[in-house]
């Protein structure tokens, strides 16, 4: 281990220590300007998101950024028995909408937690069908991310219960998803 | 706000009481350093009602009695703290002349971090690492306690991590009595302002005040510092658990007082609680230490039974996680439960050649870029090989490697990660990185102070009294004054 450096008891005060550590903290503040701009660029909109939290009730910044109002939580919830389940159905495989649907399943079940429990998701007709089946009916709530009046790609029958906006711009036209139940399934 | 003003104290009193009376338990007094008292007793107040909330759940009390656990907890802490002011009688510090200009800042720029703090309380904690790992847990560890909690966590990538985040998550669920979506991030959160706290005195301990506020403002001013304040991720946790170790230890080595060590102690006990990388810094440490003897002769006090059950507490933490994750059959990706099956050795075999570039291009990127406070980042690759001496001197040699060892270790992890790339350097890689930024900003002012007064003589271990003297009788001079005085 000659190679390594022998053990000092006091550092050497020499022009050499003081010139590199000079440069290295004039290295790190020479961020601090641009960093504080940075911050300072960001401050309006944590002025108007401060403002937002104290103000706003938490339903409404839930609905802000799920889109799910209270009435389609409870919706949601008493649609689901205890031993039942909810699938969010996406019919765009390696499209952008898969991404925006998986975003939102996660919100969607996260939210609702622990009421239900069972969430899953499908990607395309065959993983939906996976949760057809007799002894599903009644306990089976699909959330449909088709964005077009299509019908459930999938053999059965379904009550329509709603439709709720999701995404950050619930307001306006934008993504929804249609709220089913499973209610029969033919023999 | 929703919640009564006395909940919401409760809520915040709590650990900040708890963390008080653990740092009086192992010597720490608020004069010894008025500013990263504050700091360090949020971290060390969550790090007790963390494990006593773990033992509350495990004994099957209800959570709506987890109220008794901080009022026991208060009790015991405080105990330990009146037998250590019994045992360790100590003369009041000399009185503390200037830096008030220093404490005016640091405390207007603590306001600012719970300014974004509250800001974060804009979007509910469901989404992404936050909702689907930490508050899911957090959620389950009320509602789903028994055999369903491995099932509550099928959606849930990193199962294994530790507890205390979701712990303390939990903390606040259990006292509103109902899931909320905004208020469980707020113990977390609070975090981001005791790593400043404790952060600027770290590096005021080092650094005259004019140098050592602007130098801290670097890590403050940072996009990740700041999400930290927002958000419910435990990297922050980590950096601040990291930062207390590293100068709790440095402080103990250059003043040989135990209650240093203490403070080293709890900050190494709540970053390994807090994050997984932490066990990858604490290998480092191992490493950096054993390997710095080959040249370094070692410091007096570092063997005795003091030194030794101090890793009792930090070692009990890693005990009780792998014991949870044991008992709900969890196991890290690193280790094979991923959607390859490989563990991250094979993976790093396999991926090494794609991947070392696309990551070195990387960490070029972030530590050159003036908008990012990882640039502290190149200071630690580059200044050891200028200054070698001061470097892998006495002092710093172990904190040198062990950095140096982490960062290396940490890019390790993203050559064998199975996820793509790319996805997983925009998820993950300034945010974990973020991690030992602190430490190491702390490392640079450490490494000033060196160059400007010499490696710090290495100070005998405190004696332990066998019969305590009564304080009146202890001569002021008598009491060991620690090198680095907040002044």
């Amino acid at each position: 281990m000659s190679a390594l450096p022998p053990e000092t008891e006091t550092a050497p005060r020499t022009r050499w220590p003081l010139a590199c550590t000079a440069v290295a903290f004039a290295w790190l503040l020479s961020r601090l300007p641009f960093l504080l701009a940075e911050t300072a660029r960001r401050q309006p909109d944590a002025w108007l998101e401060a403002r937002a939290a104290i103000e706003l009730a938490p339903d409404v910044r839930i609905r802000m950024a799920t889109g799910l109002t209270p009435a389609a939580v409870t919706l949601l919830r008493e649609a689901v028995p205890a031993d039942g389940r909810i699938v969010l159905f996406c019919p765009y495989p390696g499209r952008e909408m898969e991404g925006f649907l998986r975003n939102a399943f996660e919100k969607v079940k996260n939210l609702l937690y622990p009421k239900p429990r069972a969430v899953y998701f499908a990607q395309g007709a065959p993983a939906l069908g996976e949760h057809i089946r007799g002894e599903l009916v009644g306990k089976v709530v699909i959330l449909d991310g088709t964005q077009e009046n299509a019908e459930l790609p999938a053999i059965g029958e379904f009550a329509l219960l709603g439709e709720v906006p999701i995404g950050d711009r619930p307001a306006g036209p934008g993504p929804r998803l249609r709220i089913w139940r499973l209610v029969k399934v033919p023999q | 706000m929703t919640l009564p003003p006395l909940l919401i104290a409760w809520l915040l009193a709590v650990p900040f009481v708890l963390g008080a009376l653990s740092l009086r338990a192992v010597g720490l007094r608020f004069r010894d350093d008025r500013i990263g008292f504050c700091g360090w007793a949020w971290a060390a107040g969550c790090l007790l009602l963390g494990a006593l909330l773990f033992v509350w759940l495990h004994a099957g009390v209800d959570p709506a009695l987890w109220w008794t656990a901080p009022v026991f907890g208060a009790l015991a802490a405080g105990l330990l703290a009146w037998r250590h002011d019994q045992r360790h009688p100590r003369a009041p510090a000399p009185a503390v002349r200037g830096g008030r200009v220093f404490a005016l800042l640091a405390i207007v720029v603590a306001a600012v971090c719970l300014f974004w703090s509250l800001g974060g309380a804009v979007r509910p904690c469901i989404e992404a690492d936050e909702g689907n790992i930490w508050s899911l847990r957090a959620k389950s560890l009320l509602v789903d306690r028994g055999p369903g909690f491995a099932a509550a966590q099928v959606w849930n990538l990193h199962a294994d991590y530790p507890l205390l985040d979701p712990l303390l998550q939990a903390w606040i669920y259990s006292q509103v009595g109902a899931i909320v979506h905004f208020e469980n991030r707020w113990l977390v959160q609070l975090c981001g302002a005791a790593l400043w706290l404790s952060l600027a005195a770290a590096v005021r301990a080092r650094l005259p005040g004019l140098l050592a506020m602007p130098v801290a403002l670097v890590v403050v001013a940072g996009a990740d510092f700041q999400a930290q304040c927002r958000l419910a991720y435990a990297d922050g946790m980590v950096a601040l658990g990291v930062l207390m170790a590293i100068d709790g230890w440095l402080r103990w080595r250059s003043s040989g007082q135990g209650r240093w060590r203490g403070l080293a102690v709890l900050g190494l006990t709540f970053a390994l609680w807090s994050k997984n990388e932490t066990v990858l810094y604490l290998v480092a440490f191992g490493g950096a230490e054993a390997l710095s003897r080959l040249w370094v002769r070692p410091w007096p006090g570092g063997r005795g039974w003091r030194s030794i059950s101090a890793w009792l507490l930090p070692l009990s933490v890693l005990g009780a996680q792998v014991w949870f994750n044991r008992r709900h059959g969890f196991r890290s990706d690193l280790f094979g439960d991923n959607p390859t099956g490989k563990n991250l050795f094979t993976l790093v075999a396999e991926q090494w050649r794609e991947r070392v570039p696309a990551l070195l291009s990387e960490a070029w990127q972030v530590m050159f870029s003036v908008t990012s406070a990882h640039g502290a980042f190149a200071v630690l690759l580059v200044l050891p090989i200028l200054l070698p001496k001061v470097a892998f001197g006495r002092h710093l040699a172990a904190i040198t490697l062990l950095l140096w060892a982490s960062l290396c270790g940490l890019h390790v992890v993203w050559v064998g990660s199975f996820l793509d790339l790319r996805f997983h350097l925009d998820t993950s890689y300034q945010r974990v990185l973020f991690q030992l930024l602190p430490a190491t900003v702390l490392w640079c002012a450490a490494m000033a102070r060196v160059v400007l007064d010499g490696e710090p003589e290495p100070a005998a271990p405190e004696p332990v009294p066998e019969n305590p003297p009564k304080l009146i009788a202890m001569p002021a001079n008598a009491i060991s004054k620690p090198r680095f005085e907040v002044s």
